[in-house]
């Protein structure tokens, strides 16, 4: 408490005699106990007062995500209706995992919907990225505003607009049977074999303008000299996406991964309104489950079990994707 | 003093009217009492209701709850409602309403494990029922006179629609209601209406197999073309405000739809009849309760809260339903006259008489998909997969059976 004074009332000095004050910061400041030439921080190193700032934002944290987070995995060793007494089952949510078909099924379906809303985006991002780095666009801030705008869109109305584009009588089968696709049109979201990936369109959909735009900053860094160098090397347009932007890209595409990957396989507003899990249950995702289980049928334990899988999934997941980020480096 | 209500029941437009009529017809019986409505959407007063009771505070002094082992058995279970037997004898519930609609609305034994006896922890106002809509301008065109009156004629009749080109059933399974009501019916039909209690009952532990025919029936009329096309992409309320639209000599639906929208010019065409059974003279509809009314343990004002329940309850409280097109759970005969008096017409008119009609001489009888907590969840995956061609009728009683059978066994055990 001593120091607190004493560090405010250099604040105003430090700016009119920097050298001066620095030197009686480190005397009275935030680092008193080391003394020796080490410990001395070097300017503009975090003080430990930094703590402090940082505690309002950290208490609502633990508060609303740690602490939840925590109580959960308690939670999932129980069987508990959400407020009667608890019954400890050990493992056997865990198992049910493993073992009832439909729940793995479940995560089954979040992989399948990772191609589509993390490998499919990301690769049209690229194409449409490595296009635009190489030629002047008219009216590019149109387009990048337009392939941003489904991102922008609430996910519960995304889904409502599908809903009617994808009806047996809705705009896509109009248009396919317009063109003389007569066979080609069905209810996309009630079809067993089609629904999943109709659903998994919706998200490439929504995400490819979250890629594009990552991806165009990205771009817009790399710098020009590597262009020329590699065509005055002779590279043509395969190659200069090979040898320089994709390598320019590396941490861009990193975060793009993170970041589709972690929505595909958290989905659940989508399917929620789309599908609730249906036909039959060909397009079940954990995180609609973990809905499911917890408000509909009132079991908490095994809700919190999927919950944590899930985002034990999420994370191992994201380290691959970083950790292949830096190997490629 | 406030006397917090909380329903269930947003976006039903005519209950709300008969309720907001009622609880000012309650206040002013009641002078210095105040009622403070709060209408949720199902959902919404579903997915928050445990939590909300359990508290200590924000305890609404009556609420809406849902039938069945994962809403109102749960509340039991928890000790979270009130058990309403002293109020039920002192007002002798037991002859407003019928006893099958009472016992399924809202008994429970005092563990919550068996449904369906017991004491009472809830009671529904007003009751709906399951039956079968048929638009008689198309059923003219097609040389069809009269209504169904048994299976046989209204496989008979898709039958001719079909021969014509027109669309005999209307049908949207995404949701997974419709087809799941109308296999109801059909297994009523098949055998006997009581086959539905028997389940819910859980006396055996294996399902009938006239499941697995009941099933098979309704793959045979999807395979003959009976349904819309692309049925799969439909809910229940798109596929009826599609019929209402005009689409479809039939839809199987329940009285909650009345009064149909539209004008009186366009809606008169529509009428609504219980589900032929195998015999003409058979009456049988699968039939409950709107979501029952229940007194929280933590209730502010239990004792004004149970004046309430036994008032919107009551006989006096049923010309307000009917006025607003609603069925009342309490009606009798004499609450008939009401009806035919008032100016109910068409498909409204059909849903109160023959209310009475089941009341007097017929069969009320469950939703069997409350029998288990999840077996709502379990049948609607069923039957859209018996229909997408991804499940045999006996495939489909196997799926329900592994959901069924241990939990009945458990229940007893």
């Amino acid at each position: 408490m001593a120091n607190q004074p004493g560090a405010s009332t250099v604040a105003g000095p430090q700016i009119l005699a920097e050298p001066k004050a620095r030197g009686r910061r480190i005397r009275g400041g935030a680092f008193p106990a080391g003394g020796g030439a080490k410990s001395r921080p070097v300017p503009g190193e975090p003080r430990r007062i930094g703590y402090a700032y940082l505690a309002p934002a950290f208490l609502v944290y633990v508060l609303f995500a740690l602490w939840p987070f925590v109580h959960s995995i308690y939670l999932s060793f129980f069987s508990w209706d959400g407020v009667g007494p608890r019954r400890y089952v050990g493992f056997a949510n865990y198992r049910a995992i493993v073992d009832n078909s439909e729940l793995r099924d479940a995560f089954i379906h979040a992989f399948v919907l990772i191609f589509f809303y993390s490998v499919l985006p990301t690769l049209l991002a690229l194409l449409l990225v490595s296009i635009m780095s190489r030629s002047r666009i008219r009216g590019l801030t149109a387009f990048r505003t337009v392939l941003f705008l489904p991102y922008v869109v609430a996910p519960t109305a995304v889904a409502v607009i599908w809903r009617w584009l994808l009806a047996p009588g809705g705009p896509v089968n109009g248009l396919l049977s317009d063109v003389g696709l007569k066979s080609l049109p069905r209810p996309w979201l009630g079809d067993f074999t089609f629904a999943l990936p109709s659903v998994g369109l919706i998200g490439t959909w929504v995400l490819l303008g979250l890629a594009m735009v990552l991806l165009l900053a990205g771009v817009q860094k790399i710098p020009t000299e590597l262009y020329d160098a590699a065509r005055i090397d002779g590279a043509g347009a395969w190659w200069e996406f090979r040898a320089v932007t994709l390598p320019g890209l590396r941490y861009e595409i990193a975060v793009v991964l993170v970041l589709t990957v972690t929505a595909a396989l958290r989905n659940f507003d989508v399917i929620y309104v789309l599908t609730s899990g249906g036909p039959g249950t060909s397009t079940t995702v954990p995180s609609w489950l973990v809905y499911n289980q917890a408000f509909v049928v009132g079991a908490v334990g095994a809700a919190a079990a999927l919950g944590i899988t899930l985002a034990a999934l999420i994370v191992v997941v994201n380290v691959l994707i970083t950790r292949i980020g830096r190997v490629a480096t | 003093m406030t006397l917090v209500v909380q329903s269930g029941d947003g976006g039903s437009t005519g209950l709300l009217a008969a309720y907001a009529k009622l609880n000012s017809q309650f206040e002013a019986a009641h002078p210095g009492v105040k009622i403070k409505f709060v209408v949720k959407t199902f959902n919404d007063l579903l997915s928050t209701l445990k939590l909300q009771l359990s508290g200590s505070s924000g305890v609404p002094d009556v609420t809406q709850d849902n039938q069945g082992y994962s809403s109102l058995g749960a509340l039991v279970t928890d000790g979270l409602v009130k058990n309403l037997d002293p109020i039920a004898a002192a007002n002798d519930w037991s002859a407003r309403q019928p006893g099958g609609l009472l016992a399924l609305d809202g008994k429970f034994s005092t563990d919550g494990k068996i449904m369906g006896s017991g004491s009472v922890w809830g009671i529904s106002a007003t009751g709906t029922w399951v039956g079968l809509f048929e638009n008689t301008v198309v059923a003219k065109k097609l040389g069809i006179s009269s209504a169904p009156t048994t299976l046989a004629q209204l496989e008979q009749d898709m039958a001719i629609a079909k021969a014509h080109g027109a669309l005999p059933m209307m049908m949207g399974t995404s949701d997974g209601f419709e087809p799941l009501w109308t296999l109801y019916e059909i297994l009523m039909a098949q055998t006997s209406p009581q086959i539905l209690s028997t389940i819910t009952d859980g006396m055996s532990s294996t399902l009938p197999a006239a499941m697995t025919a009941a099933a098979k029936t309704l793959q045979t009329w999807q395979n003959d073309g009976y349904f819309t096309t692309g049925e799969s992409a439909y809910s229940n309320s798109d596929a009826f405000s599609k019929f209402v639209g005009g689409q479809g000599l039939f839809v199987v639906s329940g009285s909650w739809n009345v009064p149909l929208p539209g004008p009186a010019s366009s809606t008169a065409r529509f009428r609504m009849i219980l589900f032929p059974m195998q015999r003409a003279n058979q009456l049988a509809a699968v039939s409950s309760g709107d979501l029952p009314w229940s007194i929280p343990t933590h209730s502010p004002h239990a004792q004004l809260a149970a004046e309430y329940i036994n008032y919107i309850t009551s006989p006096a409280a049923n010309s307000a339903w009917i006025a607003a097109g609603q069925v009342p759970a309490s009606l009798s005969a004499n609450e008939l006259q009401d009806a035919t008096s008032s100016n109910l017409s068409g498909s409204s008119h059909d849903a109160v008489t023959a209310w009475v009609d089941l009341l007097q001489h017929g069969s009320m009888e469950p939703y069997i998909d409350w029998s288990t907590p999840t077996f709502l969840t379990t049948m609607v995956q069923s039957v859209q997969s018996l229909l997408g061609g991804k499940k045999t009728p006996s495939a489909f009683t196997s799926a329900l059976q592994a959901d069924y059978g241990p939990f009945v066994q458990q229940r007893h055990g």
